[in-house]
């Protein structure tokens, strides 16, 4: 489940973990807000992104050390709905999503579940299709705490913290203006752990740039994730209506 | 095999255990067991590498496991000596086999299990053994200094030709069984009863398979101990292959039967012999079309672990609230292995986790992801062990791959269970010890899982009384 939900973050990559405009920033650092905006216009600008309703992502993600691959589709609509499908070769499918009222994941480590407390809180703050326009919903506090350096780009590093606070370390490129590196704890049932990931090759799909590599440090391990499509065709929304086996775990 | 596993030096059992954790599932992944070295292996030890090959290799295996292991107090003391002391002697290796040496004296210097070395060409040849892998359909343990047969599978090779539990192998093809024992025996690890059983089981399982349609001579010694040699033709078995990362493609077996309670009832009886993502929906369904019956025995005798995620997925069924089977310390972060209750079941109904009795049945053969399972539930109070101590192998393990092409097994994580207990070294101890007798197997019972009915059926008695 953690994994779908970090799939999807993969996914959206800079969409699903920018932020907010944000509070006063330290001296000399630009405010949170000027960073997030020159994002926003560096990945397409704000009429742009607001052109499409929903979204269909394609990604392969590989563990190289451990000789893994898996599939992942992700498919998302307008204003917050979600589901995630994890072809994970001989580990057998992992599934999740939002519908806008129940969040729920699937797979053979726990079975069908409603998620619920930190893991729902995580969810939600991730499933909004507009978290990159609407940030000021997301994320109500955000700030530029320091420049650092990451695969030799200069980066402005964001603070960012969404209403269920969710706390996400966003670095953002000086001169693109586009994510580099995130840093967040990962909230899961099983315990909380910190994730790094690094983001490269923008490419452009339908007028939106979006980073097509991301690199994913946790636990020690690493994850490659590499975009192969990404479509804005219409999705049936029976694509996000409940699995049956999560609708007989509903009241 | 039972000749080309004996005739090398040494027999180096790889007990090896996956854990992974797919970075974003927060999920630990256990163990996963292989086998014995092969000829074809030791051949290619002899191949020359290149210093810069067998220093990137060291540098590999030493980087990967300074990053990982859990015990800083290791990190920063003996493991910081193991590559000062142990590098210069990599980069001297001439031969893929003198770098092994070095990296196995490494690996010896840590106190933990689950950290072996297993030879690429063995990880290729493990699995194409598996490719084309018949099997006689029996199985044996090592019970009071001999090789006994405790298993015939019905319908296979070995009951068509006859073969009875309770029997002695007595050889294979050309070899003999005091042979492979000796063999066994000049294993100094081998010297602990557990050891000894789980390398001479692996041993003799290894000589018992071979190519489908062949015929495999097996000298047996009967119940009044004479002499009877049958040709058996070796089947494809009924299993479920996997190829999971980097291990070598593994036969998953499972089977699932109804066993009668004595007096009344019955019981479901599961038994599987790797923790593989194959046999999920295998076990799933099990636990529904066990779901009305008076008790649930499962199986772990021979089950070297698998994927440590599974176990609390597979433990939901058991359990009717949330909680947990154990704890994993990484150096980075703490996992707990939650145990969500299934309340849905394989038809997407809903229904409430088993509450019946449930027997979980172990041997020393019982390791890592079986071992938190069982002993975990037990600390829960929701199963009951019966057979013997298990492996004593607990701890969490990945496996790399290290540019010479042999993959690196270790350890990543301490485990400990409900309470804080931990099986690493002791393994668990059965809360019934009933070990194979050769009197009970060539009657054709099965002391463990008679024991295990026994208690059902008497659990079954105390709730009809209530």
């Amino acid at each position: 489940m953690n994994r779908i939900r970090t799939g999807r973050a993969l996914a959206l990559a800079a969409l699903a973990l920018a932020a907010q405009a944000g509070t006063a920033s330290a001296q000399q650092l630009p405010p949170a807000q000027q960073i997030v905006d020159k994002y926003v216009q560096a990945i397409g600008g704000r009429a742009m992104l607001g052109r499409f309703n929903t979204r269909h992502t394609v990604a392969e993600m590989s563990m190289p050390a451990m000789g893994m691959t898996m599939t992942m589709n992700v498919y998302q609509a307008r204003p917050n709905k979600v589901v995630t499908r994890m072809d994970m070769g001989a580990m057998g499918t992992a599934t999740g999503g939002y519908d806008g009222t129940v969040a729920w994941s699937n797979n053979s480590m726990q079975g069908p579940r409603i998620l619920t407390g930190s893991e729902l809180n995580e969810t939600l703050s991730r499933a909004s299709f507009d978290a990159s326009l609407d940030m000021a919903a997301s994320f109500p506090t955000m700030e530029t705490v320091g420049s650092r350096t990451v695969a030799g780009q200069e980066c402005w590093d964001v603070r960012m913290v969404s209403r269920t606070g969710v706390t996400v370390r966003n670095c953002f490129d000086k001169t693109t203006g586009l994510v580099v590196a995130s840093v967040a704890k990962q909230q899961s049932q099983m315990g909380e752990m910190e994730v790094e990931m690094v983001y490269s090759d923008y490419k452009e799909f339908d007028g939106i740039k979006m980073p097509t590599k991301t690199t994913m440090n946790m636990m020690g391990q690493q994850m490659v994730t590499t975009v192969k499509s990404v479509s804005h065709a219409p999705i049936p929304d029976t694509t996000f209506a409940l699995p049956a086996e999560i609708r007989a775990l509903t009241p | 095999m039972f000749l080309n596993a004996f005739d090398q030096d040494p027999l180096k059992p790889y007990t090896v255990r996956t854990t992974l954790s797919l970075a974003c599932a927060a999920a630990a992944l256990a163990a996963a067991p292989l086998a014995a070295q092969s000829t074809r292996g030791a051949a290619r030890a002899g191949t020359p590498i290149t210093p810069a090959l067998a220093a990137e290799t060291f540098d590999s295996a030493w980087a990967v496991i300074d990053r990982t292991l859990w015990d800083t107090a290791v990190v920063n003391g003996p493991w910081r000596r193991v590559r000062e002391e142990l590098r210069p002697r990599a980069t001297e290796a001439r031969t893929v086999q003198q770098l092994r040496a070095v990296l196995d004296e490494a690996l010896k210097r840590l106190p933990y299990s689950h950290f072996d070395l297993i030879p690429g060409e063995v990880q290729q040849d493990i699995g194409a053994e598996n490719d084309r892998g018949g099997d006689a359909g029996m199985d044996v343990r090592l019970v009071d200094g001999r090789i006994l047969v405790t298993r015939v599978d019905s319908g296979g090779p070995a009951a068509v030709a006859g073969v009875r539990t309770g029997w002695t192998v007595d050889g294979v093809g050309t070899r003999t069984a005091r042979q492979l024992l000796e063999a066994v025996d000049r294993i100094p690890g081998a010297r602990e009863p557990r050891k000894q059983q789980l390398f001479t089981w692996m041993a003799a399982s290894g000589a018992l398979r071979g190519a489908p349609g062949s015929r495999l001579s097996v000298r047996f010694l009967d119940a009044a101990d004479r002499p009877v040699t049958k040709a058996l033709a070796l089947r494809t078995p009924a299993t479920m292959t996997e190829k999971f990362g980097n291990l070598p493609r593994m036969d998953v077996r499972l089977a699932t039967r109804r066993a009668p309670l004595p007096g009344g009832g019955t019981a479901g009886v599961v038994r599987f012999n790797y923790w593989m993502p194959v046999v999920v929906n295998g076990l799933n369904a099990a636990v529904d079309s066990f779901r009305a019956l008076d008790g649930m025995v499962i199986d772990l005798r021979g089950n070297l672990g698998g994927a440590g995620f599974l176990a609390p997925g597979f433990a939901g069924h058991f359990v009717d609230r949330p909680d947990t089977l154990g704890v994993m310390r990484m150096r980075s972060a703490t996992l707990n292995f939650v145990i969500n209750p299934r309340r849905v079941d394989t038809q997407a109904r809903p229904v409430r986790p088993f509450a019946g009795p449930v027997a979980v049945l172990t041997d020393a053969m019982s390791a890592s992801t079986s071992e938190f399972f069982a002993g975990g539930l037990r600390q829960l109070g929701r199963v009951r062990v019966f057979g013997q101590p298990t492996a004593g192998a607990a701890l969490p393990a990945w496996a790399r791959k290290l540019p010479n092409g042999d993959v690196l097994m270790h350890a990543v994580a301490d485990f400990t269970g409900p309470g804080g207990v931990r099986w690493e070294g002791d393994g668990v101890t059965p809360d019934v010890a009933a070990p194979p007798t050769r009197a009970a197997l060539l009657a054709g019972r099965d002391p463990a899982l008679d024991a295990a009915l026994a208690w059902i059926a008497q659990e079954r008695g105390r709730a009809g009384a209530r």
